[in-house]
């Protein structure tokens, strides 16, 4: 509760920063899942600003992410089609969808996916894997259960790196 | 054989760890966080603005917009670095060991650093990461004051193919050669070859007929291999020739020495993430050989020094809050010198742990501590009147926290206590010892013990985003203690009968150096303040402040001899830079001011007399201007200290002017 207080994060809308930042984390993921190349960006299609967060999301990993035929491809995933999408090795989950943390974090206990969002909350909560912040410094923090839970390993300098949860 | 059986052990504790993984790779990090990393600190990787040690570190950036053109120019502008005033850039660095990618660049048997050693140019340099403060619990006996470490691209992400000559005033003539071949997918190998040369115009010439190298010269190549594996470890090999000629002075006895220096030196290094964390190990041989060297003490000398270094660490994160560092080290220096009665042999063990424990996401507490057996030998036993031995151990240790209050602001607090060996230097490498016998050296302490440096550090680091720059105050206490270098001069003059009336200024100035820093110890108060990397409408700028003062201690043999050894004695510098870009068109300059300093030397007209010196105070400005016509061409006008100044009796520092054309290929 302290170390909560104490956090200088705070949650907010994505930004490109941020994705150029969550793209570069999941190099650092030593066992990366085979066949599984697509990166899901979460949404919620009823609400507006969700969506309009997933849109900056997907343009700004369309232009982090390297093109070419083997290279990840982001998608746009609405939170009630997130049981069909089982070949995402990544999701990064937009604004306004606390209401969904729960179903993410199963969702990457049940396919191994690495769970990416801006708002550090999902992290301190252990729903997402990753949280990512560009401003004012970069901070990434790291759920640790909820890596464990999904069969995530991170690098050790990684870990060493970044602040866990 | 005793080293060999260590080294085998070593090596075997990294061939035990199996592998996979991703090791610490300083571009991919630094892409991530958007500043350097380093794991110079604490051994554990780390943001620059996470480490618990006040540190800085100098880019690859910074080092082509300052138009330097050696290391000494931009060690010079660092705050804390006050002792340090540049001599043709080649005299000696005493601020700590002096690290190329982990291997100790460092002379034995004269107990310092040469600058001109480091055998690579300096666009080879990823960063240059100083640590102020002891930090021999990580580094061991020749980092009491500080360590700095130089990482250089690596050859199998970074390639780097640079031809580079330049002229200048006083004989200026440089060349640099630098090329990277991949050898396969992940594999890089860089080959760099240089050689520099100027009229020597910063030594007071003095008459000698010992001279062996009037001016300094360089000439050295180096070879690194990178080669990150299939599954994931890292294993490099460097290689490393350098030829140079110096006039320098020897830390210990002050004294000034001719050398020609021929240095060897090989490294090879494998590193994994491992099921027991980040495994690593290192083996590295230095040999160096002096084919002619000249004291005013000892005459003409040559010498040979090997040293053979292997050290194993594991890092490895506990939880979520704990990390935890272990290393092993084998260190043996051997001399052989004509100038001494016997050969020398230091063997060096130790062991080190660092732990760091996160009591908060912004609260971390990081500890370590060190154990080092020393053993130094000369001769062997049949001959009980040349055979000495001594055995020195200690600890040393560090304890820092590191606390983030906010956004915008990180406390640092730490204590460090650092312990230094005396070096082979002891064993009368230049004739100096005052009776073997005995087990007494007239060139160091007389009972061979290590000395000591404690220093108290609280810094305040405050990011100012309006100027996109990092302020910072830094109050630092620091003690010596058991200094090495007591040399009364009465000892001087009664062992060295040259010294009762030197018979010309030349020896005259030995004999003053041989005391200058005779039995001193003391406490040193100081801030640093700094606005470091700031950026405002396009001119980047950064300014920072030094005072220290000192508070020294004398042998009582000393301080009969010179009162005023034992005055507290002031410092103040300011060093800046500021620069511009436009277009194709870079405009820098660096600005250096440093107060007088007051050092012991001794008169010789009519008399020979023993006093304090006062220097004058140093302004010096270099200007650098930069002009990429193409991107591949880049032609450099700089200038090095505008204004020329007499240091002491025996340096001065001339301006020097010279341009640079560079083409990447």
């Amino acid at each position: 509760m302290l170390a909560c207080l104490l956090s200088p994060i705070a949650a907010g809308a994505t930004s490109p920063k941020d994705i150029k930042i969550g793209v570069h984390v999941i190099d650092f993921v030593t066992n990366p899942p085979a066949g599984k190349n697509a990166i899901g960006v979460l949404y919620d299609s009823k609400v507006k600003e969700s969506a309009d967060d997933a849109q900056v999301i997907l343009d700004a990993l369309s232009v982090s992410l390297p093109h070419g035929a083997t290279a990840p491809k982001p998608i746009l995933v609405d939170i009630r089609d997130l049981d069909d999408a089982q070949t995402l090795r990544a999701v990064v989950v937009a604004d306004h969808m606390k209401q969904h943390f729960d179903k993410v974090s199963a969702f990457g206990h049940r396919t191994g996916a690495l769970i990416l969002s801006a708002d550090l909350e999902c992290v301190r909560s252990n729903k997402c894997t990753v949280g990512i912040a560009s401003s004012p410094r970069v901070e990434v923090i790291l759920s640790s259960k909820q890596a464990q839970a999904s069969g995530i390993q991170f690098s050790e300098a990684f870990r060493m790196m970044v602040t866990e949860y | 054989m005793r080293i060999a059986r260590s080294l085998l052990a070593i090596l075997s504790v990294a061939a035990a760890s199996g592998a996979s993984a991703q090791i610490l790779d300083y571009g991919d990090f630094e892409g991530l966080f958007g500043e350097p990393v380093t794991t110079s600190a604490t051994g554990k990787p780390e943001r620059l603005s996470d480490t618990p040690a006040t540190m800085d570190i100098i880019t690859a950036e910074q080092i082509k917009r300052s138009g330097a053109r050696d290391l000494a120019s931009l060690l010079r502008m660092l705050p804390g670095v006050i002792d340090y005033r540049g001599f043709n850039g080649v005299e000696s660095f005493s601020m700590g060991a002096l690290l190329l990618n982990g291997r100790e660049i460092y002379t034995a048997s004269f107990n310092q650093i040469l600058l001109e050693d480091l055998p690579i140019a300096l666009e080879e340099i990823r960063q240059i990461e100083v640590v102020r403060g002891p930090v021999s619990a990580l580094y061991g006996f020749n980092a009491a004051e500080g360590v700095i470490n130089i990482i250089t691209f690596d050859p199998s992400k970074d390639p780097i193919n640079l031809a580079m000559g330049r002229v200048g005033n006083n004989g200026r003539r440089d060349a640099t050669v630098i090329g990277t071949v991949p050898l396969a997918n992940g594999v890089g190998l860089r080959l760099s070859a240089g050689g520099d040369h100027a009229h020597d115009v910063g030594d007071v010439h003095l008459a000698t007929p010992q001279v062996v190298g009037k001016n300094p010269e360089r000439q050295a190549f180096s070879a690194q291999l990178s080669a990150v594996l299939p599954n994931g470890d890292h294993a490099g090999a460097e290689v490393s020739h350098s030829d140079v000629t110096v006039n320098t002075m020897v830390p210990e006895v002050t004294e000034f020495i001719d050398l020609r220096i021929q240095t060897d030196a090989a490294k090879v290094d494998y590193s994994a993430d491992t099921a027991i964390g980040l495994a690593s190990a290192m083996v590295s041989y230095t040999a160096m050989r002096v084919p002619t060297g000249s004291t005013p003490a000892s005459g003409l000398f040559q010498l040979n020094d090997h040293t053979v270094d292997a050290k194993a660490t594991d890092l490895v994160k506990l939880g979520i809050s704990d990390s935890v560092r272990f290393e092993l080290e084998v260190r043996d220096e051997d001399v052989h010198s004509n100038s001494s009665i016997a050969p020398i042999s230091a063997d060096f063990l130790g062991g080190s742990a660092m732990w760091e424990h996160q009591f908060l996401p912004d609260l971390r507490l990081v500890n370590v501590v060190r154990y080092v057996h020393a053993e130094t030998t000369q001769g062997d036993t049949s001959t009980p009147a040349t055979y000495v031995h001594f055995d020195n151990h200690g600890v040393s240790d560090n304890s820092a926290l590191i606390y983030r209050l906010g956004d915008e602001d990180t406390l640092r607090v730490s204590f460090a206590r650092g312990l230094a060996l005396p070096s082979q230097l002891t064993f009368e490498q230049f004739g100096v010892t005052a009776n073997p016998g005995k087990k007494t050296s007239l060139a160091n302490n007389p009972n061979i013990a290590t000395s000591n440096v404690t220093e108290y550090r609280l810094t305040w680091d405050h990011q100012i985003e309006a100027l996109a720059a990092l302020g910072r105050v830094s109050l630092f206490d620091k003690q010596s203690g058991d200094v090495i270098g007591l040399l009364p001069l009465q000892l001087v003059a009664s062992l060295t009968p040259v010294c009762v009336k030197p018979p010309n200024p030349r020896a005259a100035l030995s004999c003053a150096v041989m005391a200058r820093e005779s039995g001193l110890e003391g406490v040193i108060q100081g801030v640093q303040v700094q606005l470091d990397h700031a950026s405002w409408k396009g001119i980047e700028w950064g300014l920072n402040y030094s005072y220290e003062q000192d508070h020294p201690h004398a042998t009582a043999s000393s301080a009969v001899a010179v009162p005023a050894l034992l005055d507290t004695q002031s410092y103040h510098k300011v060093a800046g830079n500021i620069g511009y870009a436009a277009g194709d068109w870079t405009f820098d300059a660096r600005l250096l001011y440093s107060s007088r300093v007051r050092s012991l030397t001794l008169a010789t007209s009519p008399v020979p007399q023993v006093g304090m010196v006062a220097d004058k105070n140093i302004v010096s400005l270099s200007p650098h201007i930069s002009w990429t016509p193409l991107s591949d061409l880049t032609l450099d006008i700089a200038a090095d200290n505008l204004w020329d100044y007499k240091e002491d009796l025996i340096q001065r520092v001339p301006t020097t002017y010279f341009m640079t054309v560079k083409w990447s290929y």
